[in-house]
């Protein structure tokens, strides 16, 4: 119920603080925080924004980044299986840097026809515009070993397959809304919006979004990484009392 | 149409986020793995690590943790058989004593030689070929075993067994008598089956048993009906250790996953028990001998079929 008041209050309070405010671009989620609790499967984030004059906008929700809020990204090895008497194994691997863990992107029209190719290869506008910086490689074609990084993580839904749609209320008002899958990294997120006029980014704005565990999963992970003995021997002791409660449960049958 | 639609939601709709893993699955598919793993735990008194894991994998669980946690969930699946297997006085103690002693000095050793296999690259590898050739040879011997038991039992029904074999291992020293299994044989052969039981265990990431109740019977000569609740009782020991030292040394052991996959799993073991007890102990160890080749056949299938995959991705982690 509150998240429908604020999502009705929302572009109202962005319309009001427009002409106080000397942004061209404005928006919001409506919650800044994804809780990953033992319920957790995934969400939908709705992004609430308005322009002041008519314009195309862009959305990109990527992350998570370094503590110093650099957006800096894992490193990550992409491997390719190869065919040795008839068994298929491991073979080259390509290493990248500066891989973000989520990468999403909306946009009110396709992005090819609000922005050149090196605009979008600047801000690394849509997913294959990601800049994948190869460190170590094994094998020459870097390329393929690229775009099967982008592939695996579309299909597990950390990267965008297609950009989203951002649709317009009337000609000032926006909204879109971005799909986290379960497997989502913690840390904290960066939301990007731009304001394109005439194959220009006019004006853009960017906040935080905050992705953590929390309640009962949260507990289990702290305790799991602040002491693993404890943690192996209250395992152990939990499944002993498990078995034995079973056995006393069918013992009488 | 409309109330099949509810219920197919209602059940799709039943996800929990394990919080190890760090991905949110089924529950009730969480629930059926564990509890036919644990029927099978029951009915032949192994652990069912060699069928959980690549099923936890194939369902979205890193390896990692699937290989951790179903070592916490076995402890469980083997307490409750050890004591309905103890209610029965089917349980060898002081031959599991001895048998564990191996097993954990096996263990050790395997986990240093496990190390040595990561830094050589292929690990994998050498993992899924280890359990082809275990699975598929044992398989192989238990079945053509068992088929020739099955023929001998119908042609010559009464027939006088043997009580025991005598063979080179009766000439070892340190002999020691295991009243319940009936045997009086040198100690140094269950310690050497723990031994190499435990080495090839903790390679593999599996309590073990699909190599050690083979040879309990065959190489030991124990009577069948000890065999499974002696093999539970010794796992029980093995994967509690191998519990705390993934805790310690890789926080990889999911609580959570592994109080479902026990709940399960408990549950399974012991119509497994009960089930087990009123088959034939030929019936049973063809039955087991199937499953582990169908098993083998399956990773068999893997290393050879094109994936459709090619490649693979592993985070290595962020420089910070």
């Amino acid at each position: 119920m509150r998240r429908w008041i604020a999502a009705l209050l929302l572009p109202v309070a962005l319309v009001m603080s427009l002409p106080v405010s000397a942004k061209d671009i404005v928006a919001d989620l409506v919650v800044h925080r994804i809780e990953i609790t033992s319920g957790f499967a995934g969400t939908e984030l709705t992004l609430f924004g308005a322009i002041n004059e008519k314009g195309d906008a862009v959305a990109v929700v990527r992350g998570p980044t370094a503590p110093g809020g650099n957006l800096v990204g894992d490193t990550v090895e992409v491997r390719r299986k190869m065919r040795n008497l008839g068994i298929w194994m491991s073979g080259a691997h390509v290493r990248f840097e500066n891989v973000p863990g989520f990468y999403a992107i909306a946009a009110s029209r396709p992005l090819e026809e609000i922005l050149t190719f090196d605009m979008l290869d600047r801000y690394q506008l849509g997913t294959a515009e990601l800049k994948l910086a190869a460190t170590e490689a094994t094998a020459p074609n870097i390329a393929d070993f690229a775009a099967a990084l982008l592939r695996i993580r579309q299909k597990l839904g950390l990267y965008s397959t297609r950009v989203g749609h951002i649709s317009f209320i009337g000609e000032r008002l926006f909204r879109t809304s971005f799909n986290f899958p379960s497997t989502v990294p913690t840390g904290i997120y960066n939301v990007e919006v731009y304001l394109v006029r005439d194959g220009k980014i006019v004006d853009a704005q960017s906040f935080p979004l905050l992705v953590n565990r929390a309640g009962f999963s949260a507990d289990i992970y702290d305790f799991a990484h602040r002491n693993g003995a404890a943690y192996g021997v209250l395992a152990v002791l939990t499944a002993l009392l498990f078995g034995w409660i079973a056995h006393l449960a069918f013992r009488r049958r | 149409m409309n109330g099949l639609q509810a219920i197919s939601d209602w059940f799709f709709g039943l996800q929990i986020y394990l919080p190890i893993a760090e991905v949110s699955l089924n529950i009730v598919v969480l629930l059926a793995i564990g509890g036919g793993v644990g029927l099978l735990s029951g009915l032949f008194g192994v652990g069912g690590g060699f069928l959980m894991t690549p099923l936890l994998i194939f369902i979205g669980v890193p390896p990692a943790v699937a290989v951790a946690t179903q070592s916490n969930q076995v402890v469980a699946a083997s307490v409750s058989g050890v004591l309905a297997h103890w209610s029965r006085d089917n349980v060898d103690f002081k031959m599991g004593g001895v048998l564990l002693g191996g097993g954990l000095l096996g263990s050790s050793i395997g986990v240093l030689i496990f190390g040595l296999l990561k830094r050589f690259g292929q690990i994998d590898l050498v993992i899924a070929i280890a359990y082809v050739v275990t699975l598929g040879s044992i398989g192989t011997v238990m079945a053509i075993e068992a088929v020739n038991a099955l023929r001998k039992v119908r042609r010559r029904q009464g027939a006088p067994a043997k009580l025991h074999q005598h063979n080179w291992a009766q000439g070892l020293p340190f002999k020691m008598r295991f009243r319940k299994s009936r045997l009086y044989i040198s100690a140094t052969l269950p310690i050497a089956i723990g031994f190499v039981v435990g080495i090839m265990s903790a390679i593999m990431g599996v309590g073990g048993a699909f190599l050690m109740v083979p040879a309990m019977i065959y190489l030991l000569g124990m009577p069948t009906s000890i065999v499974i609740g002696t093999s539970l009782f010794q796992i029980i020991f093995v994967q509690a250790y191998v519990t705390v030292l993934q805790s310690v040394q890789n926080q990889t052991v999911d609580l959570l996953l592994a109080m479902i996959l026990t709940l399960g799993g408990v549950v399974g073991a012991q119509f497994g028990g009960r089930w087990g007890a009123r088959l034939p102990a030929e019936q049973l160890r063809l039955l087991m001998a199937l499953v582990v080749l169908a098993v083998a056949g399956g990773l068999l299938y893997q290393l050879v079929a094109m994936p459709r995959e090619l490649y693979a991705v592993i985070t290595l982690g962020a420089p910070r």
